[in-house]
């Protein structure tokens, strides 16, 4: 009687040992299938760019140095191209949140149902087809002369950009309870101000994300600079690969900000939600 | 009770302008439907009536042409040629952007050590500007000692003979970028449809001892299908009004064998100095990218 339990209890143990065994060889294999996964399809998704790294960075084998990245750097006007980049993307930025901050509080605090139809109306202008948003028509026939080609962009990449801002800046919104700015008007503050005093200041690492992605956006915007054919140079073709490595390090720097950003906004137990989501205790009472 | 508050408050005293929420919500929002209507409808209706015109690059005074523009280019070839390279191109990036944009949302939601930088990595295509990425593949392509070279020459294009001036290697350079663009975007998509599943539904289906591949296809696909469905749409619509991947990749050859509606449009139109037909192609290119809106919308207004 001893003896068989004894066994019993000792093949128990051997199978529940196995089974363990089992699960761990399982597990170490997902999770490295997941690792291997990972890394693949990180190293494709960069591949293009690593290839600009070595390509820029080494000659037959040999470590290059900088000796590529002088060229570009010395025989194009690379830093007239770069200043406007950062001329045209800093204008348009500006000009995307003095549109997008107004338009995306109305959607999300001031309308009822008709606020839809403009959020889905502001959908399909984001998706137009590009063709049609800049008309075939070489620079003579266009709109705009030859010498104002940048002024041109400044104007026309906030309609790519306000859409844009106006969705993230209203997700952003309709994360933030609206108790806060409530409080403000019943302690007498008009609704403008309210906006301005209140929500525009909660809203500042939204707004930092969403400067961050219409800079990006319009810096990379390369159709409406194409066209005006006297555009096209000043402002996308970047001629070299070392072009191509200095511009995409501050982009993915730009993305993580923008992710970083989102999370905490979006994540239900991030700092932002804890924080202001404590019941607004003494002042319904004045 | 804060809501209460906030009603009666107000009628204590005069009402002003920067306090009526009806007037503010227009203040507020019609400077950008006005800025966003006219720098949308203005060049819209500039291809239209240049479509129906008999302008050229060289002499752009404006003399109405009637409909003598569109009936010329439904005639020829390059325009039926371009409508089908557009639907071929736009069919197959869809298909391989939504199922490889499934497994790159399962990358972007494992829980792996150095996670943020493989997030970085994989969204990089989707956030780098078009046509540095696409100038970067070309690159890439380029060069005969560079990963993508080999394997074109291990898919059996000879060494001398460069990819761009066949017309297979071509389109599929085409779809490769445009995948390789969209995938990202897609897989965030999914990946946000993921994690709106209520973990009580992944928690009972395991419980009820579904194995990995049982809860994908039983639980997580059909439940992320809404956002697949939208995932599916932004491509086919930002693929098949693409300019950009067409124009610095390929240039539109060897002899149009890539050309995309939109690319023949810019093409004719803006390069080509033939105004009329120009806008004449992209006005008929409308359709195609205008169904996948008005789908993603009657989508998007279901879920």
């Amino acid at each position: 009687m001893n003896v068989t339990s004894g066994m019993a209890a000792r093949t128990a143990a051997r199978e529940l040992a196995r089974q363990r065994r089992r699960h761990a060889v399982r597990h170490v294999l997902a999770r490295s299938g997941t690792y291997a996964l990972a890394v693949g399809s990180a190293l494709l998704c960069a591949a293009p760019f690593l290839w600009d790294v070595i390509v820029a960075f080494v000659r037959r084998d040999r470590w290059a140095g900088v000796e590529h990245v002088r060229p570009p750097l010395r025989s194009t006007p690379f830093p007239a191209f770069a200043l406007n980049a950062l001329a045209v993307g800093a204008l348009v930025t500006v000009l995307t949140l003095l549109f997008a901050l107004p338009a995306a509080y109305a959607l999300t605090r001031l309308t009822r149902g008709w606020g839809r139809a403009v959020v889905r109306a502001a959908f399909v202008v984001a998706l137009v087809p590009p063709v049609l948003r800049y008309p075939p028509l070489p620079s003579a026939t266009g709109p705009f002369g030859r010498g104002d080609a940048l002024w041109s962009l400044v104007l026309v990449h906030p309609v790519i950009t306000i859409p844009v801002a106006v969705w993230l800046l209203g997700a952003f919104l309709r994360a933030l309870p609206a108790d806060v700015e409530e409080q403000a008007l019943v302690d007498g503050h008009t609704r403008l101000s309210a906006f301005l005093r209140v929500v525009v200041p909660q809203l500042a690492p939204a707004i930092a994300a969403v400067a961050v992605l219409a800079f990006t956006l319009s810096a990379g915007e390369f159709g409406y600079a194409r066209v005006p054919a006297s555009a096209g140079f000043a402002h996308g073709a970047v001629p070299a690969a070392a072009g191509v490595v200095l511009a995409a390090a501050p982009l993915a720097f730009a993305v993580g900000l923008v992710l970083a950003c989102w999370h905490r906004a979006s994540s239900p137990t991030g700092p932002a939600r804890t924080r202001r989501s404590t019941p607004n205790g003494p002042w319904p009472g004045r | 009770m804060t809501g209460v508050a906030a009603d009666a408050s107000p009628a204590g005293r005069r009402r002003r302008f920067t306090d009526r929420d009806g007037p503010l919500a227009w203040a507020f929002l019609l400077p950008s439907i006005v800025y966003l209507t006219a720098l949308v409808a203005v060049p819209l209706g500039l291809t239209v009536a240049f479509g129906l015109s008999d302008a050229t690059a060289a002499d752009p005074t404006y003399r109405f042409a009637g409909g003598r523009w569109f009936a010329t280019v439904l005639g020829e070839g390059a325009f039926w040629r371009s409508l089908g390279d557009t639907l071929l191109i736009t069919g197959v990036s869809t298909v391989l952007v939504v199922l490889l944009g499934q497994v790159l949302a399962h990358v972007l939601l494992a829980d792996l050590r150095g996670r943020w930088l493989i997030r970085v990595l994989v969204l990089l295509p989707w956030t780098t500007p078009v046509a540095l990425s696409a100038i970067s593949w070309r690159w890439l392509l380029d060069h005969p000692g560079s990963p993508a070279g080999r394997v074109l020459r291990a898919a059996g294009v000879p060494p001398g003979d460069t990819w761009h001036e066949r017309p297979a290697t071509a389109m599929a350079a085409v779809v490769v970028v445009h995948v390789w663009r969209l995938a990202p975007l897609a897989a965030v998509l999914v990946m946000a449809g993921t994690a709106a599943i209520p973990r009580e539904i992944r928690d009972a289906a395991r419980v009820d001892g579904a194995g990995p591949w049982r809860r994908a296809f039983e639980v997580t696909i059909p439940l992320t299908l809404p956002a697949t469905t939208v995932a599916a749409l932004v491509t086919a619509t930002v693929v098949c009004a693409d300019v950009t991947v067409v124009d610095l990749l390929t240039g539109g050859g060897p002899a149009g064998s890539t050309q995309t509606l939109a690319s023949l449009a810019l093409a004719r139109g803006a390069d080509g100095g033939a105004v009329g037909p120009g806008a004449a192609i992209a006005v008929l290119s409308l359709p195609l990218p205008l169904a996948g809106v008005v789908g993603l919308i009657r989508v998007l207004r279901r879920s």
